[in-house]
């Protein structure tokens, strides 16, 4: 027997099982409460294991996923970004009064609308780093600048009138699944990749799980969060344009409430508020499952209201089990 | 033995403190070097004057016969000098492998393109740093956070040995240990010495400070009052130095 092991049980697995262990704990928990959630509202309403439905779902779950991607990079960090919903709808309005009052290019339009999105980012971000406000307080001051300048664009009216081949990008299909969620799973898969196997994902995960170590062994900490900070308004910001296309109309009041929707997914899908942990693929179902219990509370009759206060309930709660999983490990 | 470290005359003050009243010592190649000292003896600002957090307001450091400025812990990295904090700067959520590496993963590419980690090649540079210290650490994947206080400072101590450091400083590691994993880092410590690694120790513990270390020095009130080998001098002697009793004793100028 060994020294350390006398004080470790004698039979303690490999890390790399414990590893895989502790990974499909965090899936099996979302998967398990998506199956019980579809259960309970295909007995509520017929009509919600339909081809039409899931398609419904396949659309909506496309714009919480890619919150849920740039929120799963900011959580891991250990900061958080709750200013999404907002830059989503700042960035909605801007392509679409591109391309509705000023006739650009619906590519352009596009391209515009993500710079907007990375500037938006970019400030957090210069925020957080160099004049060291917490990420909570940044994206909240995020959300009030977003949003009050989403509602001057147009005095608070919405904007109609997209052409269709912008509108193309939610009612288009290919193999049966809208193109939104293509560009979705396109985000997730690359999302995935650069976190798992890149130094860029490393550096992530090392800054959350312990930022002092990080600047130790040479991290530039502050370089890395503007980065993480910029391209997680780039993603906002390509949600908004999708929402546009979903909606057929921008508004200023687009992805209220968004954020909580994403930070649920993240938490759900196994990432923890104090950094280090995240997977996308997690994230990826949190979301599946934030959308179904969306789409099933609708489909059920419920109020939208009451949607409202299960969310809250849904995001309270989400946290609360994170941080039973961390006393837990 | 060749010098690795020389210490000259450094000298630091805090306002009106005077931690540091020109200390000199001589630090070998493959030598482990204890220090000795009550706290506010001038353990610590010594020792973070070698590892480049403090600048010494006088006197210098020779490393290998070469003066040493140092301006930041990451030039006394590059130097060659890791320090072992007594929170070890580990992340707890990633794994053995990627703290040794961290922020000098090496690379591959993959589909010819993209510049991956290359992960097969940490796990078997770990799997033989591992086996060469017998940290009893499962493998590579195993993360921080699973490890008890003393792998990890195996895991700290491995990281040093890897990436080739001249002279480890351990800021009083088994302050937080059990007394079995005590012995694991003194043995750990001397590995490093068998490698010929230069080690500055700090410890509490005076027994397991002589029972490790080649030489031990004491500190008091900012200077260097004693230094033996640690043959030739007991617990009794040290204590005598880090109160200072000694030195009315001979009546020496403090």
């Amino acid at each position: 027997m060994n020294d350390s092991s006398a004080v470790r049980p004698a039979s303690s697995p490999k890390g790399a099982q414990l590893n895989l262990l502790r990974y499909l704990r965090q899936l099996g928990f979302a998967l398990i409460s998506i199956i019980v959630l579809v259960v309970i509202f295909s007995l509520l309403n017929g009509r919600f294991f339909s081809y039409a439905n899931w398609y419904h779902i396949a659309q909506q779950v496309s714009m919480i996923a890619l919150l849920a991607v740039g929120q799963t990079f900011v959580v891991a960090t250990a900061g958080i970004d709750i200013s999404q919903g907002s830059v989503l709808a700042l960035t909605a309005m801007t392509c679409a009064i591109l391309i509705v009052t000023f006739h650009w290019p619906v590519l352009l339009a596009i391209l515009a609308a993500l710079l907007v999105g990375a500037a938006a980012g970019w400030l957090v971000g210069f925020s957080i780093v160099r004049l060291n406000v917490p990420p909570f307080i940044a994206t909240l001051g995020m959300l009030a600048i977003a949003l009050g300048l989403a509602l001057l664009s147009t005095d608070g009216t919405p904007i109609f009138g997209l052409p269709q081949s912008f509108l193309n990008i939610s009612e288009g299909r290919f193999l049966g699944i809208p193109h939104m969620a293509w560009i979705a799973l396109v985000v997730a898969v690359i999302a995935a990749f650069v976190l798992n196997k890149t130094r860029f994902g490393r550096y992530t995960l090392a800054i959350g799980s312990n930022a002092e170590s990080a600047r130790r062994v040479g991290i530039n900490v502050s370089a890395h969060l503007l980065w993480i900070y910029s391209l997680a308004g780039v993603v906002s910001a390509l949600t908004g344009v999708v929402y546009v296309a979903y909606t057929s109309a921008a508004q200023p009041t687009a992805g209220n409430n968004y954020e909580l929707y994403s930070i649920a997914a993240v938490v759900i899908g196994g990432g923890s508020l104090f950094g280090g942990v995240g997977t996308i693929l997690g994230s990826f179902l949190g979301a599946l499952l934030m959308t179904v219990l969306k789409n099933g509370t609708q489909l059920a009759g419920i109020s939208p209201y009451v949607e409202e206060v299960i969310l809250g309930v849904v995001v309270i709660g989400a946290v609360y089990i994170d941080n039973l999983r961390r006393r837990l490990r | 033995m060749t010098a690795l470290l020389e210490v000259k005359n450094v000298k630091k003050r805090f306002g009106a403190v005077e931690a540091l009243r020109g200390v000199t010592f001589t630090l070998g190649e493959g030598e482990v070097l204890g220090i000795a000292g009550d706290n506010g003896a001038g353990k610590s600002t010594l020792i973070k004057t070698i590892s480049g957090v403090h600048r010494p307001d006088q006197g210098e450091l020779l490393l290998k016969g070469t003066p040493l400025q140092l301006r930041s812990p990451r030039e006394a990295r590059a130097a060659g000098i890791e320090t072992i904090y007594q929170d070890l700067a580990l992340a707890d959520h990633l794994g053995v492998g990627a703290n040794i590496f961290l922020g000098r993963e090496p690379l591959r590419w993959a589909l010819g393109f993209l510049p991956v980690i290359d992960t097969a090649k940490i796990a078997q540079e770990i799997t033989n740093l591992l086996g060469r210290i017998e940290s009893h650490i499962p493998d590579h994947e195993t993360k921080v956070m699973d490890l008890s206080g003393g792998q990890r400072q195996a895991v700290a101590i491995a990281r040093a040995m890897y990436w080739k450091a001249r002279l480890v400083i351990m800021d009083e590691p088994t302050a937080a240990l059990a007394a079995m994993e005590s012995k694991n880092v003194v043995k750990l410590a001397r590995a490093l010495a068998d490698e010929g690694i230069s080690v500055i120790f700090i410890d509490h513990n005076l027994p397991e400070l002589l029972g490790v270390c080649d030489r031990v020095m004491v500190m008091y009130r900012g200077d260097k009052v004693f230094e033996a080998s640690s043959k030739e001098t007991s617990q009794d002697e040290l204590v005598r130095y880090m109160t200072g009793y000694s030195l009315r004793d001979k009546g020496v100028e403090a």
